[in-house]
């Protein structure tokens, strides 16, 4: 059984753990619970042939009052960097996180998930926002915890650059 | 060549660990004790693997990563993932084998209930023992959870709030931006009537729509200046070039513009220069502005004249600074509301029909170019406001 870890980074309320939920099958909560620490959640897939443990990293969101510790991303294999997509100064706490991870664990894959895909009315987030995340090899990905758009697709789709690099 | 004796046959191997002596064994009572802090024991074994020593809580059954065979030796980070980051810094204090036990930071397991667990760990070493305890953490977690939350919420709250009043801001600056339209058409009607005027009654009433309509300008210039301001700290004189203006010749446009509303409302309107005052007076200014806080001073002063009083705009040359003082004869600025004077909005009794903007703007406009505004005298003496412009030579 081949085992990897994901972490899931970003600012808080960006729906880190509502996306981790959605992963595993958990229904879809509207109340927000801001996570202490970190939650470990498994994900088991059959990708390419092979059994994979996921091993989700659900980090509490970084703000003035918690900072990510840098050693919770020791050993990942890849990331998820989540952003609010109707809160634009998330985008730019995903920048510093992404360049801090890349810092830490060199250029392992990840994939950038706007999420709250949901609330098109509200959204913050342009594309010429998103030029700093150009070229840097992780796909840019709407999605929603609300309604499940393109969250399994996104972590499937990680999950497959983890086993062929 | 001599070989040299040697005492051993084959390289030196690296020395086996040596095992620790067998954990001594549980008190029942003691287990039971124990069993009732629901705290999870565990050895550290020789070969980097644990073992549960008491009998284990009733919390591990439920998560979703056991039980399998317990009785046997196991990987700890296969069961706990999370320690996998924590536990170099354990094994250093177990090799040291004393020391104070150290925690881990909380973490969070699901259940196979669906409900979650919080945990937290603890290294120890005793009795030659490497020691790891596992306890739930929840008086702890709700303790962080409870705070964290409320600021979180307030943080969101709060951004929210700002942008509902940004949106207002650019809404209400489009409004009155959209207001100022039609006024450069009214101007110019009005000035081809003037023109065209038959009598005097007529040049009087188009005169006084000019006025008007200059005044309407003006307002509508200075609540657009206001929403400028928000951005750059209006703390600070300006370091880009500063323009500069002839102050006296400014007084003096301003003076005869406001003559006619002046005349009609019976008041009389003075300028007095103190002895030696220099032409022109070049001051720190930019000309469009400068005559608006003009404005705003005398229409203020003109609204609390009574009729038949005299206002007297009074120029002084201090050495350092050029001074305008205007005076009017009215009831004066109560003392309380002397601190919010040259405040945003600032309304009530005392300044009926006022968008609460102008002193604000001027206030806001001086201390831009260096200078500043004060109210000089109080309620019972009449209202007088004075302001200082820093000196300047005349703009290349
Ligand atoms: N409309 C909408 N709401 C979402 C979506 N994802 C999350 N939310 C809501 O956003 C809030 C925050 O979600 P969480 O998943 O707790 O966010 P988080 O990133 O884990 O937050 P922290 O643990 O504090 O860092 C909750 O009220 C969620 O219901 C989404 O895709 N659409
Ligand atoms: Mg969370």
């Amino acid at each position: 059984m081949i085992q990897r870890k994901i972490c899931l980074l970003g600012s808080f309320a960006v729906g880190k753990t509502s996306l981790a939920a959605r992963f595993v099958d958990r229904p879809f909560s509207g109340r927000y619970l801001t996570t202490i620490g970190v939650r470990i959640d498994r994900k088991r897939l059959h990708l390419a042939g092979q059994d994979l443990t996921l091993l989700l990293w659900d980090m509490a969101g970084e703000d003035r009052f918690q900072r990510v510790e840098a050693s919770y991303l020791r050993g990942s294999a890849g990331y998820l960097l989540v952003v609010d997509g109707t809160r634009r100064s998330t985008l730019d706490q995903a920048l510093l996180l992404h360049e801090r991870a890349q810092g830490l664990l060199g250029p392992i894959p990840y994939s950038l998930l706007l999420n709250k895909a949901d609330l098109a009315k509200d959204w913050e987030i342009s594309d010429a926002d998103l030029s700093p995340f150009e070229g840097q090899g992780g796909p840019i990905v709407r999605t929603s915890a609300k309604t499940g758009d393109h969250v399994d697709e996104a972590l499937h789709e990680l999950a497959h650059r983890l086993l062929t690099p | 060549m001599a070989s040299s004796p040697t005492t051993g046959a084959a390289p030196a191997s690296p020395p086996s660990p040596p095992s620790p002596p067998p954990p001594p064994p549980v008190d029942s009572l003691a287990a039971a004790v124990l069993a009732a802090q629901q705290v999870l024991i565990l050895r550290r074994t020789q070969f980097g693997s644990f073992e549960i020593l008491a009998p284990a809580p009733a919390w591990l059954a439920r998560l979703a990563t056991f039980p399998t065979a317990l009785d046997k030796p196991f990987p700890i980070t296969d069961r706990f993932p999370f320690l996998e980051v924590w536990l170099p810094e354990a094994e250093e204090l177990w090799r040291s084998g004393t020391g104070a036990p150290i925690h881990s930071s909380l973490w969070t397991e699901p259940t196979r209930d669906g409900t979650d667990l919080h945990l937290e760990a603890t290294a120890l070493p005793l009795q030659q023992q490497s020691l790891l305890l596992i306890r739930r953490a929840d008086a702890e977690h709700t303790a962080r959870q409870q705070v964290l939350q409320l600021a979180r919420e307030r943080m969101l709250d709060h951004e929210r709030l700002l942008e509902e009043i940004s949106a207002k801001e650019i809404l209400l600056h489009c409004i009155i931006h959209d207001l100022a339209g039609p006024l450069a058409g009214i101007q110019g009607c009005l000035e081809i009537l003037a023109n065209r005027a038959r009598d005097a009654e007529d040049t009087e009433f188009v005169q006084l729509g000019l006025l008007q309509a200059g005044r309407q300008q003006r307002l509508i210039r200075t609540i657009l200046d206001v929403f400028a301001s928000h951005d750059p700290s209006p703390q600070a004189p300006s370091p880009q070039v500063q323009p500069s203006h002839d102050l006296i010749t400014c007084v003096d446009d301003v003076v005869e513009g406001l003559r006619p509303a002046f005349l009609a409302k019976g008041a009389r309107l003075q300028t007095l220069r103190s002895e030696g005052l220099q032409r022109p007076g070049w001051v720190v200014a930019e000309a469009s502005r400068l005559e608006r806080v003009l404005y705003n001073l005398l229409e203020n002063a003109l609204r609390f004249a009574p009729v038949a009083s005299t206002v007297t705009v009074h120029l002084h040359d201090d050495g350092q600074w050029m001074e305008v003082t205007v005076t009017d004869e009215g009831p004066g600025v109560a003392p309380e509301v002397l601190p919010q004077l040259f405040q945003q909005f600032i309304t009530g009794g005392r300044w009926p029909g006022k968008s609460g903007l102008g002193l604000f703007f001027c206030r806001i406009t001086l201390e831009r170019w260096g200078g500043n505004i004060a109210c000089v005298a109080t309620e019972g003496t009449g209202g007088r406001f004075r302001i200082r412009l820093r000196k300047a030579s005349p703009t290349p």
